[in-house]
């Protein structure tokens, strides 16, 4: 049997080993309950599949309601049956032609008694909903009207109050934010190759004459573009869409994986407003659960390097410091064998955690939510973890080399407390000192970037750069950095571990 | 083949072995011999390849220790003095992963390990834990280990030490079999009676010096014998006669004769017809023990 499978086993199939991957599975369990939970809390279910944006308009001196209906996977859906409801009476329904729907509200343009037309309009806005029922599935969506962030408010006396119907649903890409508040009538329910958003959104300047309406939009930072008060500054590029000549209006737009947010800016004379949407270029479901999962994936991160730590000790520390290595050396091996044997034993066992643990929320995930997760997603975290893990195992094997086991467990111990539990504290502490505790930006930025001098910062980073191309993050993460500081963890402790090793008296 | 090259080795400034040679050749049993932190230990170490000489080097059947450290390991088989071994171990699955540094699959390696288990005493121990193990355990299951490729080599340090008289017997009638089948085997102790019965040349370590490389022949011419007779009066004149037997030497009433060589017998009859009473007769041998002290005496 190969020394490194036996050693390997023997690290593996070890009472401690299999306890803590039980509790980081049972965490990673119980992870996906808490995703599942949140979903439900913020009113998203997985069984509604169905995406909505509908606005008012008017048609032969009516008002009516003109919208599209899509399914989880972005296409747009014939027959679906959509019906209007004033108060929980009908009042139009219709079904849809390829995505598209129109349904009258029941009331004229140019009516007779104003009073009872701004009562209409009322009622319209705060109590009409849209049920869509599709396959056997029904889902409602409650109207809205378009909140103007903009200083220049356009006074309610022009065209009609901006009613607008909006759902989006965990299989749009939207970023997590974006789910919570949709107050910006933006739906991207599908992105194509080369992440090409198809983007529906509502012209809020509808009833005033198409001519002069114009678009731009930009994509930027999703938060920047919010708190921005001058949003071009927080823009990229700012691009034109042209002159907007319907009530909902579809546009591609090619999104940039490194921003998450887009803000489109509809201009009219010297009207205008700006939509601003976070968005992801994964669908919702998955961005949402890659930021849930930063929380169970953190317990794992701080907890598992006890388990390298453990290894080290039984593996190297402990048989050097009582002498058992000796008679293992004096089998038909070199040092350099001895000490690559007992490294990869253990770095086996880190992957197989590793991959044990990931899966094992993966697998979690599609027995308890029905979904299959991004396996993107999943194979970096494995990846990250491996990586931290065999970083951390570097530094405790060159230590476990080095000085007696007691000894070795003490700084281990203390070198575990100060790269796990108290990293973000020190960080914290090097910002009060630096001046940059206050600033939100460089706060999470100098976090991030400490992760490079730890290491176990592979799996953070690597968590950080995915997040940034769901768009969860902000953090600009090198992936050249990365592999270096992944790199030197890993090469420099092993190396100077063996440097020792291949003269040390083995004997006690 | 044993052969130790002009090693030497200090811990920090403490020289352990300094330009220490010779050879174990094949069928040919060695012992090593020497006071407690003579460095027989050090060198066994060194031989085995566990602990590296600052300089020199040990080659087995030829092949380097420092060099060819793979070949020369699969080339000899050790017994260490204190055998340690990771302790939370079942005794056959580490039998099974050391045979796995010798090519030897799974399988194989527990019917060997059965095999070899029996052959050493070890037999329905299988299963227990090495912790478990007494001393003399533990040096019967580091001989099973070293036995996986049977090696044409083997060292075994202060193998008696802490054994009952079974165990001891035991690695006694081992070594001896492995000389027959022409193995070289060196053999350190400090049971000197043990190395005397055992060896056909001793080689001896004082301070990490070898001091003497004796055969058992050499050793023997070296040991007087000694006849010590107790009269029951002091002997007026030494019988002319019994400057034939050796060197006579008159204390009061007791002749010693160094370098005695004959039959006692004829001596003691001899004074008898002078007319004394012979009160004690003693034949003293000089033991390898009392060559050991010598040879050290002759060092300092």
């Amino acid at each position: 049997m190969s020394a490194v499978i036996y050693d390997f086993k023997r690290s593996f199939f070890r009472l401690s080993t299999l306890l803590l991957l039980i509790i980081f599975i049972l965490v990673g369990v119980a992870s996906t309950y808490l995703i599942y939970s949140s979903m439900i809390q913020q009113g998203y279910s997985l069984d509604q599949k169905l995406s909505v944006i509908a606005a008012i308009d008017t048609e032969d001196n009516c008002l009516i309601i003109k919208g599209y209906v899509f399914d989880e996977k972005g296409d747009p859906v014939s027959f679906a049956q959509v019906e209007l409801y004033i108060n929980d009476k009908l009042i139009d329904k219709a079904s849809s032609a390829d995505g598209f729907f129109m349904l009258c509200t029941g009331t004229k343009i140019s009516p007779t008694n104003i009073n009872k037309f701004f009562e209409n309009i009322t009622k319209l806005a705060q109590d009409s909903k849209l049920v869509v029922t599709y396959r056997d599935v029904r889902e409602e969506v409650r109207s809205s009207t378009i909140m103007f962030r903009e200083v220049k408010e356009i006074p309610l006396t022009i065209g009609f109050p901006r009613i607008y119907y909006l759902k989006r649903t965990l299989y749009t890409y939207h970023s997590p934010t974006a789910f919570i508040s949709t107050s910006s009538p933006i739906l991207i329910p599908r992105i194509d190759k080369d992440d090409v958003a198809i983007v529906y959104f509502i012209n809020p300047f509808f009833s005033l004459g198409n001519n002069s309406i114009e678009a731009e939009y930009c994509i930027g930072n999703y938060l920047s573009l919010y708190t921005e008060k001058n949003i071009t500054k927080a823009c990229e590029e700012i691009k034109d869409l042209g002159v907007l000549n319907k009530t909902i209006v579809s546009v591609k737009i090619p999104l940039d994986p490194k921003y998450n947010g887009l803000a489109i800016l509809i201009k009219k004379d010297d009207l205008n407003t700006t939509y601003i949407t976070g968005y992801s270029t994964s669908r919702g479901i998955n961005t949402i659960y890659l930021s849930l999962l930063s929380t169970p994936l953190g317990t794992i991160v701080n907890f598992a390097p006890i388990i390298m730590l453990y290894l080290a000790y039984v593996l190297m520390a402990k048989p050097r410091s009582i002498g058992a290595l000796e008679f293992i050396l004096a089998r038909p091996i070199t040092r350099l064998d001895l000490y690559l044997t007992r490294y990869f034993a253990a770095v086996l066992t880190g992957l197989t955690l590793s991959i044990a643990v990931i899966l094992g929320l993966g697998l979690s995930t599609t027995a308890i939510l029905g979904i299959t997760p991004d396996m993107t997603a999943l194979l970096t975290i494995i990846l990250g973890l491996f990586l931290a893990l065999t970083a951390i195992y570097s530094v405790y094997y060159s230590l476990a080399t080095s000085i007696r086991s007691g000894l070795y467990l003490a700084i281990g111990i203390i070198l575990y407390l100060i790269f796990t539990i108290f990293w973000q504290t020190i960080v914290i502490i090097y910002a009060y000192i630096t001046g940059q505790l206050f600033d939100f930006q460089k706060l999470t930025e100098l976090i991030s970037y400490s992760y490079y001098f730890n290491p176990v910062g592979a799996v953070n980073l690597l968590l950080t750069m995915l997040q940034k191309s769901y768009g969860l993050s902000s953090v600009e993460v090198n992936p050249y950095y990365v592999g270096l500081s992944v790199a030197i963890w890993i090469i420099v402790p092993f190396i100077l571990g063996y440097l020792r090793f291949r003269r040390i008296n083995l004997s006690t | 083949m044993i052969e130790i090259s002009n090693v030497s080795k200090s811990f920090g400034r403490i020289k352990a072995l300094e330009n220490v040679s010779f050879k174990v050749n094949n069928g040919e049993l060695v012992g090593y011999v020497g006071l407690n932190g003579a460095g027989k230990t050090t060198t066994i170490r060194i031989i085995v390849g566990v602990l590296l000489p600052d300089s020199g080097d040990v080659y087995i059947d030829g092949y380097s220790v420092l060099k060819e450290k793979r070949k020369a390991s699969m080339r000899i088989g050790w017994v260490p003095e204190i055998p340690i071994f990771e302790p939370d171990v079942k005794a056959l699955d580490y039998f099974v992963y050391l045979a796995g540094y010798y090519k030897i699959s799974p399988s194989e390696a527990r019917r060997l390990g059965k095999e070899l288990f029996e052959r050493v005493g070890l037999s329905g121990t299988e299963n227990r834990k090495l912790k478990e193990y007494s001393q003399g355990m533990k040096k019967r299951f580091a001989l099973a280990v070293s036995l996986i490729n049977d090696p044409p080599n083997f060292v075994f340090d202060e193998v008696l030490n802490g054994l009952d008289p079974e165990g001891i017997k035991f690695f006694r009638e081992l070594a001896k079999n492995f000389k027959k089948q022409g193995k070289a085997v060196l053999f350190s102790s400090h049971i000197l009676s043990e190395v005397e019965a055992l060896a056909d040349r001793v080689v001896f370590i004082h301070k990490g010096r070898i001091i003497n490389i004796l055969t058992m022949q050499e050793i023997k011419s070296m040991a007087e014998k000694k006849l010590i007779v107790k009269l029951d009066k002091p002997l007026e004149k030494i019988p002319e006669e019994i400057n034939s037997y050796g060197v006579p030497v008159v204390e009061d009433n007791t002749l010693v004769i160094r370098k005695f060589k004959g039959d006692q017998s004829t001596v003691v009859e001899l004074l008898l017809r002078q007319g004394y009473k012979i009160m004690e007769v003693k034949l003293e041998e000089i033991s390898l023990e009392e060559v050991f002290f010598k040879l050290i005496g002759e060092q300092k």
